[in-house]
């Protein structure tokens, strides 16, 4: 099959979705209302509080949200076909992805911008607020060895990457200074960047720099300490605005390429229910998370979102808008990944460096355009590297704060930054060491759609205490809930059985052991938090026929 | 008419677009960075209004004119519950 066709399905459920489905919901069940103050101008402070055009949101929500996920995950699911993975894109971000992200924009905006923490605590329990906590550091581990994972073996595997990405570093310390320190104006200083990184991924495929997997794998780990100690202006800040021109360089050269290659699929539509990783229902919806739906969405949209929306009209557009652009990059990730391949064969062989894939997949795209083969796979590597860098810089942020916070009253040296870094790192060290990739990845995914999930029932639970349609948030939770609970269960029962059958040797037995306590861990925490939001479904629905029977 | 129709033109639409795609979080950060170095300077100059017991001295007086537009939003700032949720945000 022509891969134009899967852009048709792109068209298509981008059109219904978000001008049928998503106009309606809008309308008839939030009753958006361009009239009503929006937190942004009733409490503006300036900084958190501050309303924003809908323009410039769309564009901030986007880049909040699109990371490296929503490519490898298709990568990773072209194991079940690239049928299933499309479908599931499709139906998923048609049904669930934007609801969700819209949804968590919506509430909070309606909860004076308050945060998901806040809003659980005052719709299902005080407690649920400590136990998302507790979530919250399992989910950043794991989000930390997965992407370490794949930047360490990306660079291990290529080596005319190592080079460009020092590049990248060294310009985000020069940028940070000649804007912040030297003053210098901006549109130089980008002038600047880009030449230097471009230069520099050019360079690359002359200076070639090979090291072990550990030695890279520490100087990852030395990447995530800095990007954590140094202020943001200094690093994150500058790393994330100068790289970010090399990714949609990719993006756009790939999305150029696949139109005029227009190649046909060599990869099976279709390879089977079970495959290694597991079976279909439930791994194949915790493999794929961002591009379709990811928890990770409902953090930006209720903590950054909410506040700057000037008009509750603006809400569909900037979050679920936002969500359609990443069903985007996750539709071109799946073509230029399903066209790259002679066959299913030498696709499970590359699948060990999903860097590699999308490498090759981007790098042939972006050669139709007419640039040297060599240039355009280390445009697209650079590119996937990039992106999981700016997650593996944020996580080790999140973990220093969140160590402190779950450890710092007891321990006091918690408090410490460097200390509460290096705890973090060393977690992420071991977990990347001992852990089997795949298991991470998919454990990740679990976590991420278990976030969706909650995030989805407080939309219910706020849906019906106000009387509305809750029916519409509670069927896509509770297929999440489901999907993610069994997901994590066969994960961790595999990773038991291989224990206990012999299978895993050494080291990887810890990682085997970390892996099923944190796939426990989860199941524990998402069963806690759906009995506590069953007693509050139980009270606002008591509530409402209290209020009908009066009426 | 004219102005309006320049301000939501396609340009005006992509200029925006790309200053929030690339801009506006890094701008965002900066506010708030400059903003709570102005906030933690009317806690120690002006602490004494939320109950924290600083004494009013003559620099504070003489700050009084140019702090009052903040007093408001410092104040909802302080006083504000957060949760972890906010602080990894603000990290």
């Amino acid at each position: 099959m022509n891969s134009l066709y899967i852009l048709v399905v792109w068209a298509i459920v981008w059109i219904f979705g978000y001008y049928v489905y998503a106009r309606w919901v809008d309308r008839k069940v939030y009753k958006a209302d361009p009239k009503r103050t929006t937190p942004a101008k009733m409490y503006m402070d300036g900084v958190d509080f501050m309303p924003a055009p809908k323009t410039v949101l769309f564009g901030f929500q986007l880049n909040s949200i699109a990371g490296a996920a929503p490519i490898i995950g298709p990568i990773v699911a072209l194991q079940w076909g690239w049928l299933p993975a499309l479908l599931w894109l499709a139906f998923g971000v048609f049904f669930i992805g934007w609801l969700h992200d819209y949804s968590s924009a919506m509430v909070s905006m309606r909860n004076d911008g308050d945060t998901f923490g806040a809003i659980s605590y005052k719709l299902i329990s005080p407690r649920a607020r400590g136990i998302l906590l507790t979530f919250i550091y399992f989910y950043l581990l794991l989000i930390a060895a997965a992407f370490g994972h794949v930047i360490t073996k990306g660079l291990v595997g290529n080596p005319s990457l190592p080079f460009p990405m020092l590049v990248v570093v060294g310009v985000a310390l020069l940028v940070g200074q000649l804007i912040y320190k030297t003053k210098v104006d901006i549109l130089w200083t980008t002038i600047i960047a880009i030449i230097l990184i471009f230069a520099g991924i050019w360079a690359g495929n002359y200076i070639h720099i090979k090291t072990s997997y550990t030695v890279m794998l520490i100087a990852v780990l030395i990447f995530g300490y800095v990007s954590a100690i140094l202020p943001v202006w200094r690093f994150i800040q500058p790393y994330n605005y100068s790289s970010v021109y090399v990714v949609y360089f990719g993006i756009i050269a790939g999305v150029i390429g696949i139109i005029i290659g227009h190649k046909p699929l060599t990869l099976p539509a279709f390879t089977g229910w079970s495959i290694k990783i597991g079976p279909l229902w439930p791994m194949l919806f915790v493999t794929i998370a961002c591009g379709c739906i990811s928890g990770w969405h409902s953090l930006v949209s209720s903590t950054a979102t909410s506040r700057q929306l000037a008009n509750e009209l603006d809400a569909r557009p900037v979050a679920g808008g936002a969500m359609f652009a990443e069903f985007t990059i996750a539709t071109i990730a799946l073509i230029v990944c399903a066209v790259s391949f002679s066959g299913k064969a030498e696709y499970l062989q590359a699948l060990k460096n999903p860097v590699g894939i999308f490498t090759l997949g981007l790098g042939n795209a972006i050669t139709t355009l007419g640039f040297p083969a060599s240039f355009a796979k280390s445009v697209s590597g650079a590119m996937i590297l990039i992106l999981a860098l700016t997650i593996v810089n944020l996580v080790f942020r999140f973990m220093k704060v969140a160590t402190v916070e779950l450890l710092g009253d007891k321990i006091g040296i918690a408090k410490n930054a460097h200390v509460a870094t290096i705890v973090a790192l060393i977690f992420a060290f071991v977990l990347v060491k001992t852990g089997t990739w795949l298991y991470i990845w998919v454990l990740f995914g679990g976590a991420n759609q278990l976030m969706a999930g909650l995030a989805l029932l407080l939309v219910t639970l706020w849906l019906l205490s106000k009387g509305k349609n809750y029916k519409i948030a509670m069927i896509p939770m509770f297929f999440m809930y489901a999907t993610t609970i069994a997901a994590l269960i066969y994960i961790s029962q595999k990773l038991l059985r291989l224990l206990f059958t012999g299978k895993v040797t050494g080291t990887k037995i810890i990682g085997n052991i970390i892996g099923w306590g944190a796939g426990i861990l989860l199941v524990i925490i998402a069963l806690i938090l759906a009995y506590d939001g069953y007693i509050a479904f139980k009270k606002y629905k008591a509530m409402k026929a209290e209020e009908v029977s009066e009426e | 008419m004219a102005e309006q129709r320049t301000e939501n033109g396609l340009l005006q639409k992509i200029k925006k677009f790309l200053y929030g795609f690339f801009a506006h979080g890094m701008v965002e950060e900066t506010t708030r960075s400059r903003l709570y170095m102005e906030y933690y300077l009317i806690l120690i100059t002006y602490g004494n209004i939320i109950g924290i017991p600083f004494a009013t001295n003559y620099y504070s007086l003489r700050l009084l004119p140019y702090h009052i537009p903040l007093f408001k939003p410092w104040k909802r700032w302080i006083l504000r519950e957060k949760d972890i949720f906010e602080m990894i945000r603000e990290c």
